[in-house]
């Protein structure tokens, strides 16, 4: 049972590859300023370009009452920042989802070290419970959790703690699982006690672990603050867009799920750069191997 | 500044291992495999004693046995150099040069004098630095292992072993994944690392030159079960150096003696 692979091994793309190399940072900022440039760049364009154009073909198909139009989303797009309302609803999710995606790591991480260095028959009677939950759609607990906690931020963070946490729990035991016994026996060797060894060895080594839990859990914590917004709330851009929705305003709608989209690729940019920062020892020197 | 050779074969047992036997799963005596079966070795004081044998021979095994990071099943080692258990320390040396890759160079090499309590951050990082200038690493001081070439983490992690002034070196083929030349490079940097030190050292490998060109003593083993085949004595003159002393007088003789002692323990079985 313990051995289910739900985890993502850190992967490394050869763009990172370059990026942590302190004699290369000017090199890659140059670089940077040339990918805005750059041939994918402009095919990303044309494909925004294109999605537009083919929306508002569709609403001129079948209507803009039933998919908006790109003119009036942009309108009302002006019209939200302008009020400042669209900021404040921004802030609420955003808030909920960071919470959350804090609370649950730590949770996840404490749990998943715990339960990794205690005795094989502790998490061998814990595994059944914690793969059921784990199992469960959970965000089907989002009308337990209104409940419990009110339509407030608090119902919220819980309903995307119980999401995250069990994606980082699952990883950061993956990723004790794959330390080097090697460096194990080294600590060891050097009578290292159980809490330094957790300190300069299992933290260090679980944390390429760690981070891609987190981006996996960026676009979940996004998804279940809105979902718990939907069922009750009184603010956020879930509860926006289900009152804009429930009078048939499907402008609204759409400018709620593009902030949305967009917010989760700004979280998601900033996790890739912590974690590019964190890892940088995995990366450093390719260019630099020095011969004896 | 350069030591007298001390005659080791007069020194006193540092390290006892005393009859110790490492048997892998099964519960009963007859489905266990001994890696190691009743195995009994005086290591003396500063001594250079080279465990010899094929692979599964069980010599990794037992240098873990001493390391203190397996237990055995039966026997056990002493450290008779008045030490207790708990003040003594080993220096192990990996195959893997088993440096942590998020710390750099010198970060790894101060790492252990924190964790034998040899002073604080500032002062072993300081430490640690002179010391990676000695071995010729103070430019690497502040790169990261994945940055360094084989030999230069294997020369970290001597400096890494040396920081914090064991009493005894276990160095398990600590040059095997080194090529030719690399190898008498960092060979010679241990070797003088050594001079200035009177720590008894255990070294494992399969190569038998450098056995011959490194040890005092070198103790054949056979495999499965890993046993003592025999004991080799090196009366090669010292100071050495790992490539010049293939060279020295008698050197062929003593490789033949290990060399016939390897065949006759591939033989019983």
């Amino acid at each position: 049972m313990s051995s289910q692979k739900i985890s993502t091994m850190p992967a490394r793309s050869r763009e990172v590859t370059v990026a942590a190399q302190p004699s290369a940072v000017r090199f890659h900022a140059k670089r940077a300023v040339r990918n805005i440039f750059s041939w994918v760049s402009l095919a990303r364009l044309g494909v925004l370009v294109l999605l537009i154009v083919l929306w508002q073909l569709v609403s001129l198909q079948v209507g803009s009452l039933w998919v908006s139009t790109p003119a009036a989303v942009v309108t009302r797009f002006g019209i939200l920042i302008g009020d400042g309302s669209l900021l404040s609803n921004t802030l609420v999710t955003l808030q909920e989802a960071v919470l959350g995606l804090i609370f649950g790591t730590v949770i996840g991480l404490v749990a998943g070290i715990l339960i990794a260095r205690s005795p094989r028959m502790v998490s061998s009677a814990l595994d059944p419970f914690i793969l059921a939950a784990y199992s469960l759609p959970r965000v089907a607990l989002a009308p337990f959790f209104v409940l419990w906690f009110g339509i407030g931020l608090t119902s919220k963070i819980a309903l995307v703690v119980s999401v995250v946490g069990f994606v980082v729990l699952l990883n950061v035991r993956q990723g004790i699982e794959a330390t080097d016994p090697v460096m194990l026996d080294a600590l060891r060797s050097m009578r290292a006690t159980r809490m330094q060894i957790v300190r300069f060895v299992i933290i260090p080594s679980v944390v390429p672990w760690l981070m891609a839990a987190i981006k996996i859990s960026v676009g979940m914590a996004l998804v279940s603050a809105v979902v718990g917004e939907l069922i009750g709330s009184t603010e956020g851009l879930g509860w926006y867009m289900t009152q804009e929705m429930n009078q048939f305003d499907i402008t609204g709608g759409i400018v709620a799920l593009i902030t949305m989209a967009v917010l989760a690729m700004v979280i998601y940019a900033i996790a890739g750069l912590v974690e590019r920062w964190l890892t940088r020892w995995q990366v450093a020197g390719i260019a630099t191997t020095v011969a004896m | 500044m350069t030591l007298t050779p001390v005659d080791t074969t007069t020194q006193p047992v540092a390290i006892d291992i005393d009859q110790v036997s490492v048997s892998y799963g099964g519960v009963g005596a007859a489905r266990a495999t001994f890696a190691v079966d009743d195995v009994s070795i005086g290591v003396r004081r500063g001594e250079f004693l080279v465990l010899l044998g094929p692979s599964g021979c069980g010599k990794s095994t037992l240098l873990k046995v001493v390391a203190g990071l397996i237990e055995p099943s039966r026997g056990g080692v002493q450290f008779t150099d008045g030490q207790t258990d708990d003040q003594h320390r080993v220096g192990f040396v990996f195959q893997s040069d088993a440096l942590l890759p998020w710390r750099t160079a010198l970060q790894n090499v101060a790492l252990a004098m924190q964790l034998a309590g040899l002073g604080n951050k500032r002062t072993s990082t300081e430490h640690a630095r002179e010391l990676m200038t000695t071995l010729g690493l103070g430019d690497s001081c502040d790169k990261f292992p994945s940055q360094l070439s084989g030999g230069m983490r294997k020369r970290v992690a001597l400096a890494r072993a040396f920081a914090y002034r064991p009493s005894v070196f276990l160095m398990d083929e600590p040059f095997g994944a080194l090529d030719a030349q690399t190898r008498i490079k960092v060979g010679n940097f241990l070797l003088d690392l050594l001079r200035e030190s009177t720590q008894t050292t255990i070294f494992v490998t399969h190569d038998i030159d450098e056995a011959v060109a490194l040890a005092d003593r070198i103790v054949v083993m056979s495999a499965s079960p890993g046993r003592i085949a025999g004991v080799v004595d090196v009366p090669l003159p010292k100071p050495r150096d790992y490539y010049e002393s293939r060279f020295a007088d008698g050197f062929g003789e003593i490789q033949k003696r290990v060399w016939d002692l390897l065949a006759l323990g591939g033989h019983h079985v």
